[in-house]
């Protein structure tokens, strides 16, 4: 997958390596890991508590809390999260990911280097932070309901088990999932129905999203990629979903997503009435998916992060699955997303 | 297809943008609304009763209590909406300090926040959560406090809008510290027996205190309708007025002691500080009344000058004044002058025999009849208990010291009458002219006194020129 910087593209065989380094000495800042294991939500709980004892603000509430783990049950993480610190404190990251989703991802923190983890930065910062977490897709008319989910770890004909419950789509509408799916995709995955395997690229510009809630009277949307289709016909997603979810047939186009990631950076300075030369930094969670659609022309997302956000260094890293919050204040794992996290002078 | 994505996009950022604004606007009117009643707070208790109103359309809380620091690094509430914080001391330790450097602190438990960990009685009474907010008024850090009774009820939301409440409000305590400052700056203005005024120059007063009223005795009104001209002495008006004019476009203070007319005609003599500010074009005047002292040093002065007895010269400025009359004829050939010394014949025995009351009487009684034997020029003076002596100054021959010797001898003849007695008195008279040229002033007493002794070996009621004769006589 590599990396991106304000230089550019960095990957080499699919290898990259950038660090962003902050100096703040009269901030405060903590990590904390754990192994997420089969308890998710205490894992999580046990990693800010963690975070916030080395940042030596035990029961302080952090401006931000940046989020790395391992993919498979990013909302259960987000709930242990909000458990100890309340659903007010945007939490902010990617989940972990690799070149080929064989599982080959890695976390580390505090000099442990994990295979299954959640590691969760507090952010204290003595300047302003801002962020934005928007998708670069619109609506179709083409909607269902979700009607039968998995309640039990499934075994996809392909792909990675399905950790957790609601990331296997049995139904929409009383239909099979991957068949009503391929049926509004107008045979997008037409090939997979019936030998299984990673449908991520065919599904990566037509996901599907629920509406997460309204600015004004228009709705934003959180997706979810299909990844697979199960033995049973259903669809293994990236991100969970629950019974009587309406989800609609998202449309994007690389265009979009190209141009998406500095629009993105733009907003969230809009949004603090912020210069390009009021930040010192930024972090950029742009969504593994999208980097695989837009392929050669992620130079040009990089061009459009430098656009935006001129002479500002900026770290960009490429995710299964990405975390923000949306402007009603809602945290969410949601797939195909771009967050932008800037960090004020 | 792209198009409406790019279309769906942009109507997204517009609506979050206008979203946006919508809360900034919604907020910032609430705080100026609730500020507002805080300026026009008059008092501590309605000003907390404002902010708390504030706080409520701004944040979602049930107490919320004001700490203000102490000497010795401690904190008290100074206002609060629970009575169970009231009476608690908190030490300013690592979270306060934060807060107070201008960062808000939010706590999702309290029972791990240092300050709080010395507070368990508060904690276990129901706070879980609280959001603390440093504010800054003048030299007095404090901070804000306000809590809830469930576990994570602040976020980094109400962080934020702390951030932007904070300076609003310490501006509001600020501006309310001014009042209680101008407001106790009154009570002292009115309190003070320093007369205190501020005056245009045209000298009517903008501001006067009520020791005006106190020492002058005028009414409020009348100081209102009058100009300071008005009570400042006819003899020393010349002069204030002259200090006003050297203060105009000066920054300089000028101090004076003038007198000033009371309602019941009397003056009282007030030491003035007057200063003037330009910029303002009035004049600030701070005043005492040194009457008293005036008096005394007038008393003083008097009493250095005057026989305390007789109300005549003393025998010190009789000198003094012999002194001037030797030091002008060596200047001033012509100018003459002549000494009568005097003393009352067988004043020791009407002291004696009459009592000291009469005796003092007497001599009081001889010293007016001495001032009407001689010109206003002329210098009398008591030296001694019965002594007395006449300082005459002419510019031609002195030929009148034996004239004004026979008008004393006259005018004291007459009896006095002193607590129903009927006393008679004489007086020898030694004369000295200075015809003979002296140098100084103790040789013509002394000859002066010599011719008084020959008189007094005359018999009573003589008078004797000094001649050099007596010398040898002696």
């Amino acid at each position: 997958m590599g990396v991106m910087t304000q230089a550019g593209v960095h990957s080499e065989d699919g290898r990259g390596l950038a660090m962003l380094g902050i100096y703040d000495p009269q901030g405060s800042y903590g990590v904390g890991a754990a192994e997420i294991g089969a308890a998710p939500c205490a894992a999580a709980e046990f990693a800010i508590h963690s975070a916030l004892e080395m940042a030596e603000r035990p029961s302080e509430v952090p401006a931000m809390v940046w989020i790395m783990a391992a993919p498979g049950c990013e909302e259960l993480l987000i709930s242990g999260i909000e458990d100890v610190l309340g659903n007010d404190v945007p939490i902010i990251g990617g989940s972990s990911a690799d070149n080929d989703l064989s599982g080959q991802w890695k976390q580390f923190a505090n000099d442990e280097i994990y295979s299954n983890a959640v590691v969760v930065t507090v952010l204290f910062p003595s300047t302003e932070v801002m962020f934005a977490f928007h998708s670069g897709y619109k609506p179709t008319d083409v909607k269902g309901s979700v009607t039968k989910i998995a309640e039990f770890e499934a075994k996809d004909k392909k792909v990675d088990d399905a950790k957790t419950e609601g990331r296997i789509l049995l139904e929409i509408d009383g239909q099979p999932a991957a068949n009503f799916y391929n049926y509004l995709g107008k045979d997008l995955i037409s090939d997979e129905l019936t030998h299984g395997g990673n449908i991520m690229a065919q599904t990566t510009l037509r996901p599907l999203g629920r509406v997460a809630g309204h600015i004004g009277m228009i709705p934003y949307y959180q997706l979810s990629h299909p990844k697979g289709v199960t033995e049973s016909g259903g669809l293994s997603l990236f991100s969970s979903v629950a019974v009587g979810d309406e989800l609609s047939l998202m449309h994007g186009s690389i265009d979009n997503l190209v141009s998406r990631a500095g629009r993105v950076a733009t907003s969230a300075l809009e949004m603090y009435a912020a210069k390009p030369q009021d930040i010192a930094g930024a972090l950029i969670v742009y969504c593994a998916g999208c980097r695989l659609a837009v392929q050669d022309r992620l130079d040009e997302v990089v061009e459009g992060l430098c656009v935006a956000l001129p002479e500002v260094p900026f770290l960009g890293i490429h995710t299964f699955g990405e975390q923000g919050c949306f402007l009603g204040g809602e945290n969410r794992h949601g797939n195909l997303m771009i967050s932008v996290l800037l960090f004020g002078k | 297809m792209t198009i409406s994505e790019q279309l769906f996009e942009t109507l997204l950022d517009l609506e979050r943008s206008r979203q946006r604004e919508r809360e900034l606007r919604i907020e910032s009117e609430a705080l100026l609304e609730g500020l507002r009643s805080i300026t026009d707070s008059q008092d501590t208790e309605a000003l907390f009763k404002a902010l708390v109103r504030v706080l409520h359309s701004v944040f979602d809380f049930e107490d919320a209590f004001v700490l203000q620091a102490q000497t010795g690094g401690k904190m008290v509430p100074n206002a609060s909406t629970s009575k169970r914080i009231q009476g608690s001391t908190w030490s300013i330790l690592a979270v306060f300090r934060r807060v107070m450097a201008g960062c808000p602190v939010a706590t999702f438990d309290v029972t791990h926040l240092p300050e709080w960990a010395e507070q368990p009685a508060i904690s276990r009474k129901g706070v879980k959560s609280a959001l603390h907010i440093g504010l800054n008024i003048g030299q007095q850090a404090a901070i804000l406090v306000i809590t809830h009774s469930s576990s994570r009820h602040f976020g980094a939301t109400q962080v934020k809008q702390a951030k932007r409440f904070a300076p609003l409000v310490s501006q509001a305590l600020l501006t309310l510290d001014f009042q209680q400052a101008v407001t106790e700056r009154d009570r002292f203005f009115q309190l003070s027996m320093i007369l205190m005024g501020i005056i245009g120059f045209d000298g009517y007063f903008k501001q006067f205190n009520t020791a005006w009223a106190v020492i002058l005795g005028y009414s409020d009104d009348e100081i209102k309708n009058s100009s300071i001209f008005d009570f400042v002495h006819p003899d020393d008006c010349e002069q204030f007025i002259a200090t006003l004019e050297l203060l105009k476009g000066t920054s300089e203070q000028r101090d004076i002691e003038q007198q000033f007319r009371c309602r019941d005609g009397s003056y009282r003599w007030l030491s003035c500080s007057i200063a003037n500010y330009p910029d303002e074009r009035l004049c600030y005047i701070a005043a005492r009344d040194v009457t008293d002292r005036i008096m005394i040093e007038q008393q003083l002065a008097h009493d250095a000058c005057y026989d305390f007895l007789t109300g005549l010269f003393n025998r010190a400025t009789f000198m003094e004044r012999l002194n001037d009359a030797l030091n002008y004829t060596v200047r001033q050939p012509n100018h003459q002058f002549s000494i009568l010394y005097m003393d009352l014949d067988r004043f020791k025995i009407i002291n004696d025999t009459l009592g000291h009351n009469t005796g003092d009487e007497l001599l009081k009684e001889v010293s007016l009849r001495l001032l009407k034997a001689v010109r206003e020029v002329d210098v009398v003076a008591r030296i001694g208990g019965d002594e007395f002596v006449i300082l005459l100054t002419y510019d031609e021959e002195p030929t009148g010291a034996e004239y004004v010797a026979q008008r004393v001898h006259k005018l004291l003849f007459p009896s006095f009458f002193l607590y129903g007695n009927e006393v008679k008195v004489s007086i020898s008279i030694g004369i000295t002219l200075n015809i003979t040229g002296y140098t100084d002033a103790l040789s013509v007493l002394r000859d002066a006194d010599l011719a008084m002794y020959a008189a007094k070996a005359k018999g009573k009621s003589q008078s004797v020129v000094f001649s050099h004769r007596l010398n040898a006589d002696k």
